[in-house]
């Protein structure tokens, strides 16, 4: 009840400003208005519908949506324009924290099942929904209007997203429920592994996803230099921040939060002006830094700790960023994603399982470990939006950023139930 | 350089540059005064200035201006977040009379010899509000050079307590102050009284509302990252609506802070978590003046404001002094230990200016040369003073 009172009076606050003075003496009084009005409000939205098992991310999304354009408008267009750098410092933070999660001396011990249960999941994924959409598309709407190159552009970006899984969602429910066993380490493992895979394949899928969408790119050998370069150069540069880092936690390690964000604009600033992948570079930097360091592990969590104000903005601004019109139009199209990755999740995985020996639990129920999405997908999202500036984009991004809130939201509760029925929570309430 | 890197920069030099000062033992006084009066770093923006190697372009410096505010807004909820008016009570009355007298007759004798001097002889104009605005800027005491003498001499003396308290307290008055100038300006631009004042009654509201919105939220057992994040949220918000209104932020965000320590239950801690990112925002502070900096100033109204400045403190002290009464009073020249100003007159400048704008640079320049020279001096000064009542 306080929770929601304070987010109705700062709401009022707000609006009442805008009655007395529509348009404020100063530009950047807009600007630290709302985004001191989001933080609170998104924040304490978010602890409301945890009372109702939802998870926070939604809450954060949900807000965004009602003080963005879409709603309320106190989140306007150009105010998250203006704003867009915190967007590229929180995904940051998101894949250096993703990265972080990377402990190569765990994974080592099941590698050949992990291996093969990320494989069977990839391709069963990626090649099924790829094939729906192609195939079934003059009956969904948004995508039956498309012309072919454009339809099958769009399948590859929906398939590919479609892989991403929630590091974060992952370890959030293996933590509250204080689960450890033989499924919570394979789930963990592969969500981790299939995050990295999917953040290095993603320059080469947008490439070519590009030569479908953009009628004038031709696939030459300049392209595919340019692509390997962004690659291994984000690959390169991540590592040497990874070392940086590192010696800094072991020569200096004080006022680690300040030296984080420092890190983070730093690594955002060079990626964007050398054409390299934040994302790329930065879960790099954290594999590095935990896999090479006594305290890695520890700077993570310093990570996870600091972030917040900036996890919030980032789900915020997507929420905000959502077109309505599109996800009314493409609500079909959601479903049918939605739906479709769960069945093609479910055989991958089993199929996958079925090659490495697994226990039966593994064939048949830990396909409901892989079903979250939340920041990574969401960054898939903006940098196909960066990529693909206009309709396309934006278009796009809304839909997966619609299929992201329903996994979200039910990616958890299933994960939890599988935890639960293998018995591996140790969490007595 | 973008503005993000631009940031990290100035944040990196912020914070090796505090690092650097903390861990060194300045013996010379001279150099204490070079390192504490900040000058470093004021040299330092404006070597990176467009004026200079033009690394922090203008237009950078506009896009950064919502991150100086934050820390005008930070520097004001500090100050305000020590006003716990139980703990006000601990002192005498006289010290509230010596430090308001010394506070007041600074200023408005600085303001009329300055107004008298360079519009009757001088025939030199400068408007009103920057007038009053140098005046208040000169009417603050430096504590940070008290608080470096008695933590290098361990002066314990009645004395450095009363100093102690006067810095603090002038630096309330001060912000108190520079509310009042920005709301009178306030009323001369949009020359309505009633939206004048509704603007600023919503600016008071919303401070007092943002400190009982965190009082309500850390009654429950919170952790130390919802808490910062209440705070810069709050701060946020605060800071955003004095500047939507044109009114101060200093103002704004004190009221905001003695509100949350009057209120909330323990901000002891609150305080200290917060006081870890002083330094490096006093820094950031020093820098955005630095790259605000114009070279082009009156020479006249710098050497006038200095020898005027000095005059008006003196006066000023030595009228409160005689206000303690016989058995409290000081002997000798006290004033000269009191004419160092300190960041604050720089905030009030900045604050100032990010509303309004005005002839901003003339007036950092005369603050920055008098704060060098003036603190210098009153470092020199307080030292051996203060040893000698020791």
């Amino acid at each position: 009840m306080k929770k929601a009172l304070i987010i109705s009076l700062l709401f009022a606050l707000s609006f009442g400003m805008k009655v007395i003075l529509p348009e404020g003496k100063s530009l950047d009084a807009d600007a630290a208005l709302v985004l001191g009005m989001v933080l609170i409000t998104a924040y304490l939205f978010a602890l409301l519908l945890k009372q109702l098992k939802l998870p926070r991310l939604t809450g954060y999304m949900l807000l965004g949506l009602a003080v963005g354009p879409a709603g309320l408008n106190f989140l306007s267009y150009d105010l998250l324009h203006q704003l867009h750098f915190l967007e590229e410092l929180a995904l940051s933070f998101i894949a250096l924290t993703a990265g972080g999660e990377f402990d190569y001396r765990r994974i080592k011990k099941f590698i050949k099942s992990v291996v093969s249960q990320l494989l069977g999941q990839i391709t069963f994924v990626f090649i099924g929904l790829l094939a729906l959409l192609w195939v079934f598309a003059g009956y969904l709407p948004f995508l039956k209007d498309l012309e072919s190159d454009m339809l099958f552009g769009f399948s590859i970006l929906f398939a590919a997203t479609a892989l991403s899984k929630s590091p974060a969602a992952t370890i959030g429910i293996i933590t509250e429920l204080r689960a450890r066993g033989y499924v919570t380490e394979r789930v963990l493992s592969i969500t981790i592994l299939k995050s990295i895979t999917l953040v290095i394949i993603f320059p080469l899928i947008i490439t070519w996803a590009k030569f479908y969408l953009v009628p004038e790119t031709s696939i030459n050998t300049e392209l595919l230099i340019t692509v390997a370069t962004q690659i291994f150069g984000s690959i390169f540069f991540g590592a040497a921040i990874g070392v940086i880092i590192i010696l800094y936690l072991k020569y200096v390690d004080m006022e680690q939060g300040l030296f984080l964000l420092g890190t983070a604009i730093v690594i955002v600033e060079f990626t964007t002006m050398l054409n390299m992948e934040v994302l790329l570079t930065s879960i790099v930097a954290g594999i590095v830094v935990e896999n090479f360091s006594k305290k890695g592990q520890a700077l993570i969590e310093n990570i996870e700790k600091s972030s917040l104000p900036l996890y919030i903005i980032f789900f915020g601004f997507a929420g905000a960023g959502l077109h309505i019109d599109a996800i009314l139009e493409a609500f079909v199209l959601t479903l049918v994603l939605v739906v479709f990755r769960m069945v093609f999740l479910y055989f991958g995985n089993y199929v996958g399982a079925v090659l490495a020996g697994e226990k039966k639990i593994v064939k048949n129920i830990s396909w409901m470990g892989y079903i979250g999405q939340a920041g990574i997908a969401v960054g898939l999202g903006t940098i196909i939006e960066k990529t693909f500036p206009g309709p396309i984009g934006s278009s796009f991004k809304t839909i997966l950023i619609a299929n992201v809130v329903i996994n979200e939201l039910i990616g958890p509760i299933m994960f939890k139930y599988l935890l639960l029925y293998a018995k591996e929570s140790t969490n007595d309430d | 350089m973008t503005s993000l890197l631009s940031i990290v920069v100035l944040v990196l030099l912020a914070y090796t540059g505090s690092r650097f000062i903390l861990k060194w033992k300045i013996q010379n006084t001279f150099l204490k005064s070079i390192a504490f009066t900040g000058i470093i770093y004021i040299t330092l923006g404006y070597l990176l200035s467009s004026k200079a190697l033009n690394i922090v372009t203008v237009e950078i410096t506009e896009q950064l201006k919502i991150v100086f505010a934050l820390v005008l807004g930070w520097a004001g909820f500090l100050i305000g977040l020590q006003t716990k008016f139980s703990g006000l009570k601990r002192f005498p009355v006289k010290y509230y009379r010596y430090s308001a007298l010394g506070f007041l007759i600074g200023f408005a004798v600085t303001f009329l010899l300055l107004y008298g001097i360079l519009n009757k002889w001088l025939l030199y104009t400068i408007d009103f509000h920057s007038l009053l605005i140098l005046s208040l800027a000169g009417a603050v005491t430096s504590p940070i050079m008290v608080a470096v003498v008695v933590r290098d001499h361990r002066v314990q003396a009645r004395l450095s307590h009363l100093l102690q308290f006067n810095a603090a307290f002038d630096n309330l008055l001060g912000v108190l102050m520079i509310g009042i100038i920005v709301l009178a300006n306030a009323f001369l631009v949009q020359d309505s009284v009633y939206l004048t004042v509704l603007h600023g009654i919503i600016v008071l509201a919303v401070s007092i509302v943002a400190a009982g919105i965190y009082a309500s939220l850390t009654k429950e057992k919170i952790s130390a990252e919802e808490n910062f994040l209440y705070v810069i949220g709050l701060l946020l918000f605060v800071v955003g609506s004095a500047l939507y209104f044109g009114m101060s932020i200093l103002l704004a965000s004190m009221i905001f802070g003695i509100v949350t320590a009057n209120i909330s239950g323990d901000t002891r801690r609150l305080y200290q978590n917060i006081q870890q990112l002083e330094k490096p925002m006093y820094i950031l502070l020093l820098i955005f003046a630095g790259l605000n900096l114009h070279l082009d100033v009156n020479y006249t109204l710098l050497f006038l404001f200095f020898l005027v400045h000095i005059f008006a403190k003196l006066i000023a002290e030595y009228t409160a002094n005689y206000s303690l009464g016989r058995e409290e009073r000081h002997e000798g020249w006290l004033g000269f230990g009191n004419i160092g100003m300190g960041g604050l007159s720089l905030a009030i400048i900045l604050d100032f200016n990010l509303i309004y704008g005005g002839p901003f640079p003339e007036l950092l320049l005369i603050i920055i040369t008098a704060l060098f020279f003036q603190d210098g001096i009153a470092l020199q000064y307080l030292e051996k003073r203060l040893i000698k009542e020791k």
